[in-house]
């Protein structure tokens, strides 16, 4: 295992007590069912440079080991196991039972899924770093989603011709602000994603 | 025979990626030996990263993660069984084939602690329990 580790004790973290849970039923032939609990992650900025970034809220630390990562070094010289993140498995497990859906498939008239809405799909859920939980629509698209502790939500809906995004802060609805891109739609999302988690 | 290395428990699995473009890998962010949310009951965001190893990565091989209080039925989390297909593009050195496995990231969002105690993360591996990571939760006030 690599050792480009960086471990902080004590991180002070502010939180409020929030959960949505919500469970997709029957997602393809295999009928299973996926919980998705939506993200009530305290926003914390990784320190992606390696350093310990003085302007984020951690409270003062017990024990503090720091390895620099030494950017230019980076990953070059780790020959390691493949490095596999689960929830992004499950989600493209979830798309490929979804390729098989036909239409009604939902009961209320829901289309099959196309060719290119699937590997629209895939595409976006391959770049994300942070998973989203997914659920497919009747019509030709899917739904990604992002919850913070506060409320505040993040959510797509990807088709294949536009993506809709909206973006609630704090659960207030009120505030929602929407919008609407039609290109360069996975760095759009992801880059929505990094700035919603505080990692940018 | 599969065996589990490197449990950790964090605040979260940053997923990064290598310079040459072929190999990825994982920082561990805030590294936790213990779940401390602001109030129990309450709920806490977290992350799992381990390694499998001694596996054979050629074919389908599926994974399951339930987090639960230790000696308690009711399950917190469940991830259901996973099915992880076949890695062929892996970059053999030529380590030995009981060091050999893959390495895993999950994130546990929003976990509902209802009461202070030992807490488990089980593993299993192809249907078989691989191992269990007990880790304590306590009310931060």
């Amino acid at each position: 295992m690599n050792s480009n580790l960086v471990t902080v004790s004590n991180l002070a973290e502010s939180a409020t007590n929030n959960i949505e849970k919500k469970s997709y039923n029957n997602i393809g032939v295999a009928g299973s069912i996926t919980f998705a609990l939506f993200a009530g992650m305290t926003i914390l900025k990784c320190p992606t440079t390696g350093e310990i970034v003085p302007k984020n809220d951690y409270s003062k630390p017990s024990y503090i080991q720091y390895i620099d990562l030494e950017e230019k070094k980076g990953l070059f010289s780790v020959e390691n196991n493949k490095i596999i993140d689960l929830m992004k498995v499950d989600n493209l497990n979830k798309i490929k039972k979804m390729a098989r859906f036909e239409n009604d498939w939902n009961g209320t008239g829901g289309s099959a899924f196309s060719e290119g809405a699937i590997n629209l799909f895939i595409e976006i859920i391959e770049m994300l770093d942070k998973q989203p939980g997914i659920a497919p629509t009747g019509r030709n698209s899917l739904l990604m989603q992002y919850e913070l502790d506060n409320k505040s939500l993040l959510a797509f809906e990807v088709s294949e011709n536009k993506t809709e995004k909206v973006y609630v802060p704090e659960g207030d609805y009120s505030m929602a602000q929407m919008e609407l891109f039609t290109e360069n739609v996975g760095f759009r999302i992801k880059e929505s994603v990094e700035n919603f988690y505080g990692f940018k | 025979m599969a065996r589990m290395s490197n449990f950790i428990y964090c605040i979260n699995a940053e997923k990064v990626s290598a310079n040459n473009g072929q190999f990825g890998g994982v920082n561990a962010i805030g590294v936790l030996s213990a779940l401390t949310p602001e109030f129990v009951p309450g709920t806490f965001s977290f992350s799992i990263i381990f390694s499998i190893l001694d596996i054979d990565i050629s074919g389908n091989n599926t994974i399951q993660v339930v987090f639960l209080e230790q000696g308690e039925e009711k399950v917190l989390v469940d991830s259901g069984i996973i099915t992880i297909p076949p890695i062929t593009d892996a970059i053999d050195i030529g380590l030995p084939d009981e060091y050999k496995g893959v390495d895993m990231s999950m994130d546990l969002r929003n976990v509902i602690f209802e009461t202070e105690g030992l807490y488990n993360t089980k593993v299993y591996f192809n249907g078989n329990l691989l191992a269990e990571n007990p880790i304590y939760v306590k009310g931060k006030r």
